[in-house]
């Protein structure tokens, strides 16, 4: 009997390790070997500095963008079952890909509220790029070795934007064909926008050449670019050391060690602790009883916080996709144009400029502010090492007093582009007059 | 840690009572609880939701409609008394035995348009912004009924009020303006052919009641007869039902298919009577009514009664006013003689009918007492058109282009006193105002200018008085230009008149010199001249004098200005450019 | 004691982390039930079961007539007896040929007599005769649904 339940514990332990390969016990051993064995906790450190779960030092904004790209790719493939990219007329009169959009919001289950979560998940992804770029700048995590990357996620911002706007066509309705019109329009204006904007169109106009192309832009090349910058992104942050963080972080206050859970030291040498596990990285070798002392095992702190990220990202997003569907006007009319004809959101800052001016207000000045908030890192280096009194690497430090004119003037430009939106979503009605949202509202896209 | 693991938990918990309320929301559509009110009122077994899908197929095209998941109980005769969406459709064909409609296999959206393929209601029903085709409840379904069946004439039993749409239509004189494909031609106003396929129903209605509402230029009368509800409705079914896409095809449309008369009757002997049947609209022994002109036109009878509408001017006087030949040539082209007219052309009457209308017109005799005292004739013949203020609103204005004179500007009355006569008498080529030598005596008109005069001048300051200059002579070597600015000494030139006239006129003139140039529309009474209506300009009284100080000091009491900066070369040029550009308008 | 007071709180901690993880477990389990709901058809755009043919159209006495689109053979026993077969393999639901003797399916090599029986090959039944009706209009409706047994014929006069 004995000897059976032996045999049992044995097949079970075998069983397990064949599972996991570590206990879940509170040994540092144990932890590092959880983050290092697991091939999606092994993107992290196995030790991370305290500061690095601190609400105030990301606020989880690019973590927030990254799940959203997540959900994106899941309920995207979900909606690839039911999505045809084709205009040619239905049975119904109705071009398909409009009417498979019918088809989801009324007789597939669950359709609906994929959809909505589709498009929110969209427009939030947008938003928090937006606000993770805002956080880095502000912060000076753009600065310390981290300059590259900083232009690698301009490029997914970028991405981000194209990715928005390639699906913003594909339920091809009046919103879809209009806002994709008016922003192929826009491109247009670029020096080389019309050899730019055939490619993209695959014929003179927004027609099923277009559709097709977008189609493929964004369920399969779009994706796999920004999957493969992703994974670069992250990566370089590992390799810079983490996130970024002042050069001093003693005085900081700091998460108290039973915060994270106790930490058995079962070394033969009990003295000893382990500091931090072989890697080749940037920064300060730690040093005994300073440096280290900041250090955390990533489990299961930073884990639980990731986690508490996630559900948080995915409860919010139900909520409002329960509560607000996602937009659908009638079929796409090539003929009768929307008045106003709207790009979406974040093409209305641009539509903006451009009412004003097509070259200067299209190409001239987002042009300079791509290029510019793009470059930007370089710029800094570039005035610190040709002007001596340009000293302002700062990493990791909230509103560093010394950056203040480079921070007003990031903020600065922030607020512009977000009064040229809202002007653009409620201040602007029919023929693209100054209507006023408390006397009438203006419709016709921008969402 | 703990911390962590309660907010985590609490998320958690909120996604998962988010996720449940998604399914719920998918799970729980209108159409289950529909079904299942259904069976309970039917008192039968709930046999589980469906979506009940029809594939409607034509030899054209196959529509989806899901309709009857929520209408369960569209063709169910037992379920006749139940509320709405459950309830049975009434007959569509009044009497008849069994329907021919089976909803089975036609559906609802075929009839009554919405979005087939939504199973809520909302959605369903076509009430989202942007859709094409929101739902046309009940009778207005009658618009539908056009694509199965022929609908051009005849009577085709339920379609009741599609049919008084016709009748309206031909009756109103509608047609006169707006085309549809094998009633009427006319390039007055939008083609009507597939009006059911690029307006929704709405929009009808709005177009009908109140022209303006989609079109701030229509000219489109509001016409006085469409504000019941019936009557808009029947006129919009029928508008609605003006489809060119077709789900049948003639020779396979569905039993009840009429074949469209293909031949109309028409008049071939002129009479009184015949006339009087055009003229209200009337069908005239089998002949179908194409006429209608009392919809816009009054009349008096012999007791000085007024009836008819009030789009166009009065007729009574009209063959004493402008002569048989005139008449007729305007009723088949109105623009031949008045160039801004927007009476529809009537080009396909034959010489019967139109003699009918002429020998109908000239019984109309009446006139007033030559010894009537000034207000009394003002308001038999003056009032319609210029108003009972003298400032030119009369009851008809509104739609006359030119305007009619404004006589409560008391510049223009004093600055071209000695015209009134003249312009009474002979009328105003090329607008509304007709002669009328031949109603009102020499002593008459004399007590009318009178009239006027005194009631404009009432109130008048005494000291207004137009400056007098004379038409400069081409080589008249002595003569300085105005505010000696020159010495003219050629004759007008038009390639330097174009390129003045673009330079100075065309904001209100137009470019085509039409009188309708972009701030024509801003302007207050009356309109700029349009400079183009050659039996206008080419009257005696519209001499080069007349031009030349029209455009030098402006005209008074109008938005004309005065334009004193130019050089007198330049308004010769000018006048040159209007005179040569009326001759090539022709 | 204070070691008590650890325990209590970890205790605490695993219920806490035990019942989150519960209910992601639930939702996830739900969001699955949810996707397979997701794609399964609920309603279908294809042939209609039922399809309609004029009177007119039908084969001439003792003569049958092929429906491709429909997998259907229509046969005129006399003036007013007309039956219709079923041109679907009762094996794996490939399209039958009609030929001299019968029936072939090409698929699979099952044979069939002129009147649906099965003689040789893999498949199991008969093919199934279908359910004709007239129907007002001058049109006979016939099911492709029904399966009755061999030799029913309809009246259609």
């Amino acid at each position: 009997m004995n000897e059976l339940i032996q045999q049992a514990k044995e097949f079970g332990n075998k069983l397990y390790y064949s599972f996991f390969r570590h206990r879940f016990d509170n040994t540092g051993l144990t932890k590092s070997k959880i983050m290092f064995s697991n091939v999606l906790l092994h993107i992290q450190p196995v030790k991370i500095h305290k500061r690095s779960v601190k609400f105030k030092t990301t606020m989880g904004l690019g973590l927030i963008t990254f799940y959203l790209f997540l959900i994106l790719s899941v309920t995207g493939i979900l909606l690839m079952f039911h999505y045809v990219p084709s205009t040619a007329i239905g049975p119904d009169g109705l071009p398909d890909a409009y009417s498979r959009m019918l088809n989801l919001r009324s007789n597939v289950f669950w359709g609906g509220f994929l959809r909505n979560m589709h498009r929110w998940a969209a427009h939030g992804m947008v938003a928090f790029v937006a606000l993770h770029m805002l956080r880095v700048y502000l912060a000076g995590a753009h600065r310390g070795g981290r300059e590259f990357n900083w232009v690698i996620g301009c490029i997914l911002g970028l991405l981000t934007v194209f990715l928005s706007y390639t699906g913003y066509l594909l339920p091809w309705d009046q919103l879809a064909f209009w806002g994709v019109k008016v922003g192929t329009e826009i491109a247009k204006i670029a020096p080389g926008g019309a050899l730019i904007r055939g490619i993209l169109l695959g014929d003179t106009d927004v027609g099923s050449e277009a559709l097709i192309r977008f189609y493929v832009l964004h369920v399969a090349v779009l994706p796999a670019v920004m999957g493969f910058l992703i994974a670069v992104h992250f990566f370089r942050i590992r390799k810079d050391g983490g996130l970024a963080r002042p050069a001093n972080t003693q005085n900081e206050k700091q998460i108290p060690d039973e915060e994270f859970g106790e930490v058995k030291n079962n070394s033969v040498f009990k003295s000893a602790r382990s500091y931090k596990l072989v890697e080749i990285v940037k920064g300060n070798e730690p040093k005994v009883n300073e440096e280290t002392d900041q250090m955390m095992f990533a489990w299961p702190k930073l884990i639980t916080r990731e986690l508490i990220v996630l559900m948080g990202t995915i409860a919010f997003l139900s909520l409002i996709s329960v509560l607000f569907d996602a937009p659908l006007e009638g079929p796409a009319d090539p003929n009768h144009p929307t008045n106003p004809s709207k790009a979406p959101w974040y093409f209305l800052g641009l539509q903006e400029l451009v009412s004003y001016h097509g070259f200067i207000g299209g190409i001239v000045i987002p042009g300079i502010m791509a290029g510019g908030v793009m470059f930007l890192p370089y710029i800094e280096i570039f005035l610190e090492t040709f002007t001596k009194t340009y000293r302002k690497n700062i990493p990791g430090v909230w509103f560093a007093r010394e950056r203040n004119l480079e921070n007003s003037l990031f903020i600065g430009m922030y607020l512009f582009m977000l009064i040229l939106i809202i002007i653009g979503v409620y201040f602007r009605g029919e023929n693209w007059a100054i209507v006023y949202p408390w006397v009438e509202t203006a419709v016709g896209g921008g969402h | 840690m703990i911390k962590d693991y309660r907010t985590l938990l609490i998320l958690a918990f909120a996604g998962f009572v988010f996720f449940a309320m998604s399914m719920k929301k998918a799970l729980d559509q209108d159409y289950v609880k529909h079904q299942k009110a259904y069976y309970k009122a039917l008192g039968e077994e709930f046999p589980g939701a469906e979506i009940k899908q029809v594939n409607v197929k034509t030899p054209s095209v196959a529509m989806i409609d899901r309709c009857q998941s929520c209408h369960v109980g569209a063709s169910n005769p037992e379920a006749a008394g139940f509320d709405q969406p459950l309830t049975a459709h009434p007959s569509i064909v009044p009497g008849a035995e069994t329907d021919p409609h089976d909803f089975a296999k036609i559906g609802c959206a075929v009839c009554h348009d919405g979005n087939g393929r939504a199973l809520e209601e909302h959605d369903a029903h076509g009430e989202f912004h942007g859709w094409i085709k929101p739902m046309l409840v009940g009778q207005k379904a009658q618009a539908s009924c056009v694509r199965c069946h022929a609908m051009e004439s005849g009577h085709l039993a339920g379609a009741e009020l599609y049919e008084k749409g016709r009748e309206l239509f031909l009756e109103k004189a509608c047609w006169g303006c707006h085309t549809i494909a094998g009633i009427s031609s006319s390039s007055q106003a939008p083609e009507l052919t597939d009006a059911g396929g690029k307006f929704n129903y709405d929009y009808l209605v709005e177009s009908i009641v109140h022209p303006k509402a989609n079109d701030e230029n229509s000219k489109m009368p509001e016409f006085d007869w469409v504000h019941d509800e019936e009557t808009v409705m029947a006129l919009a079914t029928y508008l609605k039902g003006q489809q060119k896409a077709r789900l049948r095809s003639e020779d396979s449309a569905p039993i009840g298919y009429i074949k469209p008369k293909s031949d109309q009757v028409r008049i071939e002997k002129p009479s009184v009577a015949a006339g009087r049947a055009l003229f209200a609209g009337a069908p005239f022994e089998g002949a179908i009514a194409k006429g209608g002109c009392v919809n816009c036109h009054a009349f008096r009878n012999d007791d000085g009664q007024l009836s008819g509408g009030n789009i166009g001017p009065e007729l009574t006087w009209t063959m004493r006013n402008r002569g048989e030949e005139y008449v007729k040539e305007h009723i088949v082209n109105s623009r031949v003689h008045a160039p801004d007219s927007i009476m529809p052309t009537f080009k396909d009457y034959n010489e019967a009918e139109l003699d009918s209308l002429v020998a109908f017109l000239s019984t109309f005799d009446y006139k007033l007492d030559s010894a009537s005292e000034g207000q009394k004739l003002y308001d038999a013949y003056c009032v319609s058109c210029h108003g009972e203020d003298m400032d030119g609103q009369g009851i008809v204005s509104a739609m006359l282009d030119p305007y009619p004179r404004d006589f409560s500007k008391h510049q223009f009355v004093i600055s071209y006193e000695e015209r009134f006569k003249d312009s009474i008498l002979n009328g105003v080529g090329g607008t509304a105002m007709p002669a009328w030598k031949n109603v009102l005596g020499e002593k008459e008109v004399e007590t009318l200018v009178e009239f006027i005069k005194q009631k404009s001048l009432e109130q008048a300051p005494t000291n207004f008085k137009r400056m007098d200059v004379e038409l400069p002579k081409p080589g008249d070597a002595e003569r300085l230009d105005y505010k000696e600015k020159g010495t003219v000494i050629e004759a007008g030139d038009v390639a330097r008149g174009i390129k003045a006239f673009q330079a100075n006129c065309t904001s209100c003139h137009g470019k085509l010199a039409n009188g309708k140039g972009p701030s024509a529309y801003a302007l207050e009474h009356p309109l700029p001249r349009n400079l183009i209506n050659k039996e206008f300009l080419n009257q005696a009284s519209v001499s080069d004098e007349r031009l030349y100080q029209s455009i030098l000091l402006g005209v008074a009491g109008t938005p004309m200005p005065s334009h004193d900066f130019l050089k007198d070369q330049t308004i010769l040029d000018i006048i040159a450019f209007i005179r040569a550009n009326t001759e090539e308008a022709e | 004691m204070a070691k008590e007071k650890k325990e209590g709180k970890s205790r605490r901690e695993l219920i806490t982390i035990g019942s989150a993880f519960g209910l992601m477990g639930l939702a996830a389990a739900g969001t699955g039930g949810a996707i397979f709901k997701y794609m399964f058809p609920v309603v279908s755009y294809g042939t209609p079961q039922k399809f309609l043919i004029p009177v007119d159209d039908l084969p001439d006495v003792g003569d049958e007539l092929v429906f491709d689109d429909m997998k259907v053979v229509v046969r005129r026993h006399s003036e007013e007896k007309v039956a219709a077969i079923s041109l679907v393999c009762t094996h794996l639901g490939c399209t039958v040929n009609v030929v001299e003797t019968g029936f072939q399916c090409p698929c699979h090599g099952s044979q069939y007599d002129s009147d649906g029986l099965v003689v040789g090959g893999p498949a199991p039944k008969t093919l199934p005769w279908l359910e004709v009706k007239v129907v007002p209009g001058g049109q006979i409706e016939i099911d492709t649904g029904t399966s009755l047994p061999e030799n029913t014929f309809f009246e259609v006069a």
